[in-house]
């Protein structure tokens, strides 16, 4: 069981994602707007970030939110959520994963599964932990 | 256009050495004027005495324009103008031939020459000839880069279209698994055909996308050494749970590794159409056999199915977009019409093509071939 916060725009993602994760015995925490996620990091403490890679305005703000949060918090472990790849020129992977560049623990595909986020959460918080 | 002085490339072939360095002195000097009002085109010229040495200029100097002498020592012009590239790839021609008989000028003109010129010309001839050919060389540069703009243009409007049809949809299906698990009964066979018709207008958006991805050239290849064994695999479990359904069995025929310098997710699309293709237009308790082979000519993939076939007069339409074959055996089937003309494209850009072999009734087999890839049709500015 680990603190999670969720910082993604989409209402309906976020209702998604809480319960998946809730029903996983995590506790859940959510931030819709990408110009808050710093201070709501400080005030949640989240042991994981679920991070949304389009905001409104820009559609890269969660590339630069992840770059900005690594500053501060070097192991926070953060899971991307993005459906960039299916409706752009530009494909990421996990082989882009970069500590300068794209400081992420792991990329997965909208629309999240379950089972595959669970494992992932597990997988992460445990490293953390060790 | 802005910035820099256009400019026209041309080549001189001619044996004789002072004609070519008379053309050079008379053409360098010389500008066309451009449809932008404030910008004339240069023209560098390069000489050749050659059809040979012509040829061998024009791999590292792709000339826009080639002045070709008919009478060459070796090669004659209509020789090398048979070896140019033709359909609008190569240059513009303009034929000298040295005793303007009407026969040559036919017959270079039927071999895809722009015009001619009899020797011996003076410079305002042979400045008249250039400045017609390379206005039309301009207008047709600029015509081509107002289309690939217009396709680059579409396909940012559609890539974002499908972004914000797909996020809605995702959040609905999101919510759907929540609730297929907690009811119970008939209601959740319904949400279950909602589950169903969602994935299949995602599917939708994505092979469109696809498509328009293609056409711009806007698509960034990655090119790199795939395995295209490890694709098909991939692409034959995402088919088994739809093939375990209709009791399918997909056979695989395929060497342990085959490397392809490709797109991986290019390849992913050809792979997976064909696959779900076969699995969906199979009878039930049917077969998918499908084998993977590579040789000195590329690669050959080939997916049989013993499904509903295609009629002869159906199979010419199968690969042009949005055709889809309706009939009573296809009815309940959903597909975009998309998947085979993407395949089609795609299989073009690594030098190959799709083909079909099939009888109504008695199953389909796809071919697709491909040898290596080749430049992208169209080079837009990048996103």
């Amino acid at each position: 069981m680990a603190k999670i916060l969720i910082v993604d725009d989409d209402q309906d993602v976020v209702n998604v994602t809480s319960v998946f994760l809730r029903e996983g015995g995590h506790e859940v925490e959510a931030e819709l707007d990408a110009k808050k996620a710093l201070a709501r990091i400080e005030a949640v403490r989240p042991a994981l970030l679920v991070l949304d890679v389009m905001f409104p305005d820009d559609s890269t703000a969660g590339f630069q939110l992840a770059r900005e949060i690594r500053q501060k918090h070097k192991d926070l472990p953060i899971i991307m959520v993005t459906s960039v790849n299916a409706s752009s020129t530009v494909r990421f992977g996990k082989r882009d994963i970069d500590p300068d560049w794209l400081p992420i623990s792991e990329f997965v595909e909208k629309p999240i599964k379950r089972q595959a986020l669970l494992e992932l959460v597990a997988k992460l918080t445990k490293i953390k932990a060790a | 256009m802005s910035g820099a002085e256009p400019s026209l490339r041309v080549l001189v072939v001619d044996d004789e050495e002072a004609l070519g360095i008379g053309v050079r002195r008379v053409l360098e000097p010389f500008r066309v004027p451009t449809s932008d009002a404030h910008a004339e085109a240069a023209l560098e010229v390069r000489i050749a005495k050659s059809g040979e040495e012509g040829l061998a200029v024009l791999k590292d100097f792709p000339a826009d324009l080639v002045l070709l002498d008919y009478k060459l020592p070796g090669m004659n012009g209509i020789e090398v103008l048979r070896r140019l590239p033709q359909n609008g790839r190569g240059p513009m021609v303009i034929m000298i031939t040295a005793y303007a008989s009407l026969e040559t000028a036919v017959k270079a003109t039927k071999m895809g020459s722009y015009d001619f010129l009899a020797k011996p010309f003076t410079p305002e001839e042979l400045r008249y000839a250039v400045r017609k050919a390379a206005e039309h060389i301009l207008l047709r540069r600029h015509a081509e880069k107002l289309a690939s703009e217009r396709r680059r243009i579409r396909f940012e409007f559609l890539s974002v279209l499908a972004h914000e049809l797909k996020a809605p949809l995702d959040a609905v299906e999101g919510y759907l698994d929540l609730l297929v698990e907690k009811v119970p009964g008939p209601p959740a066979q319904m949400l279950g055909r909602c589950q169903e018709r969602i994935t299949g207008m995602k599917k939708l958006i994505l092979d469109l996308l696809d498509l328009t991805r293609i056409e711009s050239g806007e698509k960034n290849r990655d090119l790199r050494r795939v395995d295209l064994v490890a694709v098909l695999r991939r692409g034959v479990e995402t088919q088994l749970p739809r093939a375990g359904k209709k009791e399918v069995r997909i056979e695989v025929d395929a060497p342990p590794a085959l490397e392809f310098l490709a797109d991986e997710g290019e390849m992913e699309i050809v792979f997976n159409n064909l696959l779900s293709n076969a699995v969906k237009y199979n009878r039930p308790g049917g077969r998918v056999a499908v084998a993977l082979r590579g040789g000195p000519d590329g690669v050959e993939l080939s997916v049989a199915d013993t499904g509903i076939g295609i009629a002869e007069e159906d199979q010419r339409k199968l690969f042009k977009e949005f055709v889809r074959i309706r009939n009573s055996e296809t009815a309940g089937i959903p597909g975009s019409g998309l998947g085979l003309s993407t395949v089609r494209k795609l299989a073009m850009l690594y030098g190959g093509d799709v083909a079909v072999e099939s009888l109504s009734g008695k199953g389909a087999t796809f071919t697709v071939h491909m040898r290596e890839a080749v430049p992208a049709p169209v080079a837009g500015a990048k996103v």
